[in-house]
């Protein structure tokens, strides 16, 4: 590597500082008792014959909501990559809906939905299958985002020969698989992160797993040692598949030298259909959720009434969420430029850290934060926005780096190389080769950090500065003893802000993309 | 999309220095962390800013979290406590925040009148206006002449499988599964529950969910708060409630409690904003909302459906027991109930 | 790679030539700064630039002109951007750098061109743009790694008196590798047969076509057409 080592060693400490410090005190805390130095905590662990149904559970939930998100979420993803679609982001974007609304409300959207079809179905849905369903429902766009980026990154020399030569179903298995494996297995990987972790959904409909554990250890005996303690079969469960996944598939990324620009191969005729058929289907899945909200509300008239009694929560949240979206990505970026390019022997260990810090549990990683920044010393930062997006960017920068390393991997260095060779300081090649060559990349991981941070309550409610809220927090601090219809309204609004907010940022992409096309010959 | 960018982190830059700068130059503030539902609450600290002219910042929670509360944050921030007051919609969370040194006594004038059993003898802590809990049964599925007048009528079989309890883990259905093991004796709780479960009771997450069920008719009897009860009553859902066990043990009441906290930034603020909450008029506000929960004062005028304390009779409980036996009674239920 | 030594003339058009794998990449890459020999130095222009495993002029200082294999094209520049980034870097003045590109751009015949991508620019034109690229501000040396490989017959052959009628102009010094006997044998004052990390034999094409001195080089004699 030829780049100035120092900025790596600033991040990785800035980093290592906002989240591996607090983890490390909240498990230091977890082998003590009020006797000193103990494996208590742990030992009970050990001992309980419900581990067993909860690994059980937590593993069939993980696994089963991983598969199915990437079986439905990958030909969505193939589709919306290779059919010629006049306005690709409107699509990608409906599509995404899914991901916009908080699990535990598309729970609730479904339960409704079950009463309105048939009675039988609410039935169904308290049950680990039903869990399954939902949460594979809320998490297909990843898959499906994560196929398609991968899939548009394929050139279309690449498949063109083998299509006229064996056909669609060899050219299929046999080139654009491969090619595309490992993104989808990351995609995979993601998911089975975000079932494994994921609370409010089993805990709504009785399912018992890990993550609701953890929450009873907190909320029901305020045991900071034990609750960390359970964390543990989380984080080794996740640890096992991440080291299986790198065995299985390895760094085989792309090995092609081409150009990152070259356009895949696209579509037509009756795959535009199928296509479109899928895509609808999709849709009306997604659709469905948010129409039974929409059944059981007020009329429009008191959407726009909350809209206004929450406007400070929103501009709260949306500026959270979009400085957080951006400081990840720029750290991320950083670190996954790191761990890409380095010759480190450590670099794998970076690889199992993030993504062990991503599966904590909030709560965890936000009372660790606490008790080490309320000092005296640190009042000036503790309290105010300032250590809410602290605590945020803790928890969604290890994503963030996770993906971004994969992104510049995918950059042949040699495009940096050249930049450096004529003459380019590293940082301008960084800036000016790198960064805007990585631009899909990087919008998108900044838009899935947008929408994972703005819905994020538990570090929120720990952090946050008195006297303000984020719209998550107070649609769930209003919620609780309100009739349904305003639950609706209220859950609907979070939908349509964050909606809006990406159909703006895909617009103004568009444009400026649009406007680089037009520059004089 | 540079510009955008460029724009869009100056301005996150700008608010963000803008509120770090706000946070530290307020002169007249009170700091309270409130763990009772927000639209319930947030109208009476409104009263008392305008009031006394203190700037109230406020941290929201429910009791039935679906994240971590915050009773965690309190027991986190201990050693640099950063809020003045905590409110607390029920009685656990603030008697393990005594046990563990969090909070500090105080007693307020305004709560002279109020019933003894609903203070804190050291007085770390004050109750004002009650909730109680409330069987809710479903008026289609229930006549008026069966309408059950006691707890235990949950485990007659006639109801088989047309019951529900929110879970007794969280919430005040575990302040209520505790007062009933101090109150009855562990061996007569442990039957009870035992026989609620050979009754088929399904265990609802929160106690809104027991409120959907019994408004939907998918079960026909369910304990729950009168908060929620009201809520599908004034909604005008076929529902109606009963304070249980008025000829027996009595009604659970679970009194609102506030405290102040040790150490915190402005330790006289508090005060005077305990003393508003403990008064008469807090609680005729609180009476008067969709809560509907009952004021301990005794002087309080009221709405017609909102019954006087000297009308009901409350199940004899002493708040530090159960909050102390909670986490042990909690671990026996786990197995009964298969949570 | 083996130890090996190396000598090349200011002025002259030097070749490696050799089997895939053998390592003149990495060689080139070592001369470019963006790898480090364990040992050894390496001097340019009479400057040490690595010496003893330690790098003594990062890669932007040395000043060298460089056609990677797979062009480097960066494809969110347009053609002009892809010339200007590069004097820009080098801190050639606004006039200057117009002056320039034009220049360098009538010289590779890509006038014309300065607003299109490189990806709408056939292979052809894609090369002559890497070409010009390394071409700009006149570097000491201009090193080519197979850099005419993925053009058809015709093409290559044309570039190759492009190219080097190009170099003689500008007298310029260069060192290109490739796999390709009869391009090194074609375009190359002196070149050396590399094989294993080592340097079988150096000389004049003559030189070498005369008395090779090894089977290896023998054999790769065999493919190198008479017409050059």
């Amino acid at each position: 590597m030829h780049s100035p080592r120092w900025i790596f060693v600033v991040t990785g400490i800035l980093f290592l500082g906002i989240t591996a410090l607090p983890v490390c005190l909240m498990f230091v805390e977890s082998f003590r008792t009020a006797d000193g130095f103990s494996l208590a905590n742990y030992a009970s662990l050990l001992t309980s014959s419900r581990q067993r149904e909860l690994l059980s559970n937590s593993l069939v939930l993980a696994l089963a909501t991983a598969s199915l998100a990437t079986l439905f979420g990958a030909p969505l993803g193939f589709f919306l990559a290779k059919l010629s679609l006049p306005s690709r982001h409107l699509w990608r974007t409906t599509l995404m809906i899914p991901l916009l609304i908080p699990p535990y409300i598309l729970g609730i959207a479904w339960i409704f939905a079950g009463d309105l079809l048939a009675k039988g179905l609410t039935r169904w849905t308290f049950s680990l299958p039903g869990a399954v369903a939902i949460l594979s429902l809320s998490c297909l766009p990843i898959p499906m985002l994560v196929a398609e980026a991968a899939l548009s990154g394929v050139p279309a020399r690449l498949e063109e020969a083998a299509w006229l030569a064996a056909g669609w179903r060899r050219t299929l298995v046999s080139i654009t698989l491969p090619l595309v494996l490992p993104s989808l297995v990351a995609g995979f990987l993601l998911v089975f992160i975000l079932a494994l972790a994921e609370f409010s959904v089993p805990s709504l409909l009785r399912v018992r797993v890990f993550a609701t554990e953890v929450y009873t250890q907190f909320a029901a005996f305020f045991d900071f040692g034990s609750a960390t303690a359970a964390t543990m079969p989380l984080l080794l469960l996740v640890l096992v598949l991440s080291i299986c996944v790198r065995l299985l598939v390895g760094e085989k990324w792309i090995t092609t030298r081409r150009s990152p620009a070259a356009s895949p191969l696209l579509l037509s005729g009756g795959w535009t259909v199928a296509g479109m058929a899928l895509f609808s289907v999709m849709i009306l899945g997604s659709v469905l959720p948010l129409f039974c909200l929409v059944m059981k509300m007020s009329p429009v008239e008191t959407l726009i009434r909350s809209a206004w009694g929450t406007r400070e929560s929103i501009a709260a949240s949306l500026m959270l969420s979009a400085s957080v979206a951006l400081l990840s990505v720029a750290m991320g970026l950083l670190l996954g430029y790191w761990r890409a390019r380095t010759q480190a022997r450590l670099k794998a260990l970076a690889d199992v850290l993030w993504i062990l810090l991503f599966t904590l549990p909030g709560t965890v990683l936000g009372i660790g934060l606490v008790r080490l920044w309320n000092r005296p010393l640190t009042n000036a930062l503790y309290g105010t926005w300032a250590m809410l997006l602290l605590g945020l960017l803790a928890r969604f920068v290890p994503i963030a780096a996770l993906l971004l390393a994969a992104g510049v991997r995918q950059m042949p260095a040699s495009l940096e190389e050249a930049a450096l060779v004529h003459g380019s300081s590293w940082w301008r090649a960084f800036i000016g080769i790198l960064v805007p060559s990585m631009k899909r990349s990087l919008l998108a991981v900044g838009l899935l950090v947008f929408i994972l941070a703005f819905g994020e309550l538990a570090i929120t409610i720990l952090l946050i500065p008195a006297g303000t809220s984020t719209l998550p927090l107070q649609i769930f601090t209003t919620i609780t003893n309100s009739p349904d219809e305003v639950m609706a309204t209220l859950c609907l609004l979070q939908v349509l802000v964050i909606l809006i907010t990406l159909f703006a940022v895909g617009m103004s992409v568009g444009k400026s993309r649009a406007q680089l096309s037009k520059l004089p010959a | 999309m540079r510009n955008f960018l460029k724009a869009l982190f100056v301005l996150a830059l700008c608010v963000f220095s803008f509120s770090c700068s706000q946070a530290s130059k307020q002169e007249n503030v009170v700091v309270i962390y409130v763990s009772a539902d927000r639209p319930f609450s947030e109208p009476v600290l409104q009263a008392f800013e305008k009031k006394a002219g203190i700037v109230v910042k406020a941290v929201y929670d429910t009791e039935e979290t679906k994240s971590t509360g915050l009773a965690n944050r309190l027991l986190a921030e201990k050693d640099n406590p950063q809020a003045d007051v905590f409110w607390s919609g029920e009685s656990v969370r603030t008697l393990i925040l005594k046990k563990n040194g969090v909070l500090t006594a105080y007693k307020s004038p305004s709560a002279e009148p109020i019933a003894p059993t609903f203070k804190d003898p050291q007085g770390y802590w004050t109750g004002f206006s009650a909730r109680c809990r409330v069987i809710l049964y479903n008026t289609n599925l229930v006549k008026k002449a069966e309408a059950p007048k006691s707890i235990y009528d949950l485990t007659d079989s006639k109801w088989k499988g047309k019951i529900t309890i929110s879970d007794p883990r969280f919430g005040t259905m575990s302040f209520h599964a505790t007062a009933l093991f101090t109150a009855l004796g562990d061996d007569k709780a442990i039957e009870f529950f035992r026989k609620l479960k050979q009754n088929d009771v399904k265990v609802s997450p929160s106690n809104s969910d027991v409120r959907r069920l019994v408004e939907n008719g998918e079960v026909a009897l369910g304990l729950t708060d009168t908060d929620d009860a009201n809520t599908a009553i004034v909604s005008g859902k076929p529902v109606a409630l009963v304070y249980p066990d008025e000829q027996g043990m009595g009604t659970p009441f679970m009194p609102n409690m506030v405290s102040l906290i040790a150490g915190g930034p402005n330790p006289e603020n508090g005060k005077k904003l305990i003393d508003f909450l403990v008064s008469p008029e807090a609680e005729e506000m609180l009476a008067k909302s969709e809560a509907v929960q009952i004021p301990l004062h005794p002087s309080v005028p009221l709405r017609a459906n909102v019954p006087k304390i000297s009308d009901l009779k409350p199940l004899q409980v002493d708040y530090a027991t159960v909050a102390s036996r909670l986490e042990e009674v909690i671990k026996i239920l786990q197995p009964i109930l298969n949570l | 790679m083996d130890a090996l030594s190396l000598d090349v003339l200011p002025g002259e058009l030097f070749c490696i030539l050799g089997p895939s794998g053998c390592g003149k990449t990495t060689l080139l890459r070592m001369i470019a700064g963006l790898e480090t020999p364990d040992e050894g130095s390496i001097e340019l222009d009479g400057k040490i630039v690595v010496d003893q495993g330690r790098l003594r002029l990062t890669p932007q200082q040395r000043g060298i002109g460089f056609v990677f294999q797979d062009l480097a094209l960066w494809p969110h520049l347009t053609v002009r951007g892809n010339l200007d980034f590069v004097l820009r870097a080098r801190k050639v003045s606004r006039p200057s750098r117009q002056a320039q590109i034009r220049e360098v751009l009538n010289r590779v015949h890509l006038s014309g061109f300065e607003g299109a991508y490189p990806e709408t620019l056939s292979g052809g034109e894609q090369q002559r743009l890497a070409i010009a690229r390394a071409l700009l501000s006149n570097p000491p040396l201009v090193l080519l790694d197979e850099p005419l490989s993925s053009l058809d017959y015709r093409l290559r052959v044309q570039l190759q008196q492009e190219l080097l009628s190009w170099l003689r102009e500008l007298k310029m010094t260069a060192l290109l590798i490739t796999h390709d006997q009869n391009e090194a044998f074609a375009m190359a004052d002196r070149l050396a047969i590399m094989n294993h990390g080592r340097l079988v034999q150096v000389g004049t094409p003559d030189e070498i076509r005369q008395s090779p001195s090894d089977p290896f080089v023998r054999e790769f004699l065999i493919g190198v057409s008479q017409l050059s």
